[in-house]
């Protein structure tokens, strides 16, 4: 699914959390927004995946074709937190949620397939609130891969993760990425990860689109170093 | 030292622990009687209300200075066994049966209150019974025993409270009951029961004083008690109970006893 | 002192019939008042806590001061309708257990209602937005609340469930103690102590102490469940 975020401006009593940013994401494509904390980040993908309202602007899904009712286009993506919650329920029941709302056919091998990538076997049956950090994050990444959604909204996913688990989860989503031509909007402060992902680029502080990034090279290692766009409005 | 503080105890108000049966409180009586009692003498009388039986026990406890109740058998006693002083005969009323107007175990043409237990019971009429050993739930026992009936089963509900409270179940209920007199026509207006039996011997209700003896409780104030004694039989308590109810129910509710 | 509690505990441990037809009689119709009254409560303030709406506030202060209305005004204002003069006298109730359900439902709402407001006000925000994140509809997502807040929602119960089985004024002036019919403990207790039969008042609350002791150690247990470790 292709998105484009027009104009979006969002206010937190007087504080300017987003300022005018306009931001295209293609269809399959991969996009880190990096920046200071406070800059804006969760409150963009927030909007993005419809849990907020935008004051100001609109955001655009699939060229805007109106037929299709919003509740339709939010359950064509999801969205991993960084600190995720768990339901009062089982691992596996926590990672069919996604499924039974939508009242999908085979569950069981839907799950044990996504609970075989991130290494989840033998939690399954465990009650998630007993889970560490590392294992709360891997099911909540099992969670939104399960549904093989179109867009996969991603904050800061594997902050304060071990390595082990960060690779577990990066391979995870990539493999879908490769497989479903996921759209991946990712905010992190991982330089690592953001190499892994070899998106684009952008930098937001204090709710504008910067081209600060240009100081950081994240070309280094990456072979595949893509262009960087994204539209800046004076205000 | 002593004297201060027995002058100190003059200057709080002096207590008269009362306990009295329900129907005097229900009534209405005990409220006017007490209002004059307590401006004479300058003190307080606390009211503790129950059932006759509950009245007789408290003053075996030694926690009441008087007690005001309707209950011959456990009276008497009370004084064999040296807790009363004497027995002051104040005042009487009788006993009534009351039921629905409609009258479903047709007890109204007969005249014997054991007769009509009988009936009662054997119709399986609902029945309410105080169920709390006061003097009213004694009387009703002495009828079920003199007809030998041991009542039970769903007919006979017990409610185990007061003299209104149970007149408000049997009317809600459309059941009979025996009641005294006086609560029933203080009452009658919001109860859906008419009297259909009085005058028989049996339903005689005489009233009684009975100050508790300092030789069992030396701390009873006795002479407080006394003065209580006094003002109700021979003062102008009398009167008043003559009045009462005639202004309010057109009709006396306690009656003297004669003098001796 | 010492013989009555013997015989006390001999009476709760012969399981005499009429201590037994006593404590179930309060245990079913508590137990019936605090069920009926949870099947409006929940929803209702499931309703109230998951919404935000004009007035709301007014409603919560207003349910929080019902919190602390004495049972015996509504054990009044029940007798007053309820009584064949009344609005509601047709029924016949006043003097059956239904009576006794009716005013221990009511008493019991606004405790069952403010609680369960709370246990879903003790959901996180972000838990819910998880629920609209992975797709759930309103519905769904209001199915999944009510799973997350079950345990404090238990919780609720049975905390209203303990106010109304000790509850005795009320319950006396609707119920009337009538023997067999709607004695029970509280009433019984308060009716035995006058008549100076202390050993069925302390057998039965031996017993009413023993149901509330079973019920915290419940609750206890539920609000452990609740908790993350």
């Amino acid at each position: 699914m292709k998105i484009f975020a027009n104009n979006i401006m969002k206010k937190y009593i007087n504080k300017i959390v987003l300022d005018k940013i306009s931001v295209e994401f293609e269809k399959g494509s991969t996009t880190c927004i990096i920046g200071p904390n406070g800059a804006g980040k969760t409150t963009l993908l927030r909007i993005l995946n419809m849990l907020e309202e935008p004051d100001r602007g609109e955001v655009i899904y699939d060229g805007g074709s109106s037929r299709i009712s919003r509740f339709a286009l939010q359950r064509r993506m999801t969205m991993v937190m960084q600190n995720s919650v768990m339901f009062n329920a089982s691992v596996f029941n926590n990672i069919a949620y996604g499924l039974r709302v939508r009242g999908e056919n085979e569950i069981n091998v839907k799950v044990e397939s996504v609970v075989k990538v991130l290494e989840l076997t033998e939690f399954i049956d465990k009650s998630a609130l007993n889970l560490s950090g590392g294992e709360i994050q891997r099911v909540a990444i099992a969670r939104a891969l399960v549904l093989e959604p179109e867009v996969l909204l991603l904050d800061e996913p594997t902050t304060h993760l071990d390595s082990w688990s960060k690779r577990l989860i990066q391979n995870a989503i990539l493999s879908l990425q490769s497989r479903c031509k996921t759209t991946i909007i990712l905010a992190t402060y991982d330089i690592a990860e953001i190499e892994r992902f070899e998106g684009r680029v952008f930098y937001l502080e204090a709710g504008k689109v910067t081209e600060k990034w240009k100081e950081y090279d994240f070309t280094k290692g990456s072979k595949k170093k893509s262009v960087v766009c994204c539209e800046y409005f004076e205000s | 030292m002593w004297q201060k503080i027995s002058q100190m105890k003059n200057l709080v108000m002096a207590v008269l622990m009362l306990a009295t049966t329900t129907s005097v409180q229900d009534s209405g009586l005990l409220d006017v009687l007490l209002l004059k009692f307590e401006k004479k003498y300058n003190c307080n009388v606390r009211v503790v209300a129950v059932g006759s039986g509950a009245a007789i026990r408290i003053a075996r406890e030694g926690n009441a200075d008087i007690i005001f109740v309707h209950d011959r058998k456990s009276e008497e006693k009370l004084i064999k066994d040296g807790f009363g002083i004497k027995r002051y005969e104040v005042m009487h009323n009788d006993f009534v049966i009351a039921g629905p107007e409609n009258d479903p175990a047709g007890i109204c043409r007969v005249k014997n209150a054991e007769k009509v237990f009988a009936r009662i019971s054997s119709t399986n009429s609902l029945f309410v019974s105080r169920g709390d050993d006061s003097g009213t739930h004694e009387k009703e026992k002495e009828i079920w025993s003199a007809i030998k009936v041991k009542p039970g089963g769903k007919w006979y509900l017990e409610s185990g409270q007061g003299m209104i409270e149970s007149l408000r179940i049997a009317s809600e209920k459309n059941a009979y009951i025996l009641t005294d007199r006086a609560t029933y026509i203080a009452h009658r207006k919001e109860l859906n029961l008419e009297i259909l039996i009085s005058g028989d011997k049996i339903l005689y209700n005489p009233y009684s004083l009975i100050p508790i003896s300092p030789k069992k409780y030396p701390d009873v104030n006795c002479d407080l008690a006394m003065k209580f004694v006094d003002y109700i039989t021979k003062g102008e308590g009398r009167n008043i109970i003559q009045e009462y109810g005639i202004k309010k129910h057109g009709q006396q509710l306690f009656f003297l006893e004669r003098k001796k | 002192m010492t013989q009555i509690f013997q015989n006390a505990i001999q009476l709760v441990f012969s399981f005499d019939k009429e201590v037994i037809e006593i404590a179930l009689l309060s245990i079913r119709v508590s137990l019936t008042a605090a069920f009926v009254s949870s099947l409006v409560a929940i929803p209702v303030a499931m309703v109230i806590a998951m919404n935000d709406f004009p007035g709301k506030s007014a409603i919560l202060l207003f349910i929080n001061s019902f919190l602390s209305i004495p049972a015996v005004a509504i054990g009044l204002i029940l007798y007053l309708m309820f009584t064949r003069q009344g609005l509601f006298g047709f029924l016949r109730l006043l003097y059956t257990p239904g009576a006794m359900i009716v005013a221990q439902a009511i008493l019991v709402f606004p405790i069952i209602t403010s609680l369960t407001i709370a246990a879903i006000d003790g959901i996180r925000k972000s838990l819910i937005d998880t629920a609209v994140t992975l797709g759930a509809n309103s519905w769904q997502l209001t199915w999944t609340i009510f799973k997350e807040a079950r345990y404090p929602m238990m919780a609720s119960f049975i905390m209203g469930f303990s106010r109304i089985i000790g509850e005795t004024g009320m319950t006396m002036m609707v119920g009337g103690n009538i023997k067999g019919s709607t004695r029970v403990m509280t009433t019984a207790i308060a009716l035995q102590t006058m008549r100076g039969e202390f050993e069925l008042g302390i057998a039965l609350a031996i017993i009413l102490l023993v149901v509330s002791l079973i019920l915290n150690l419940f609750l206890q247990f539920l609000q452990g469940v609740g908790v993350r470790r």
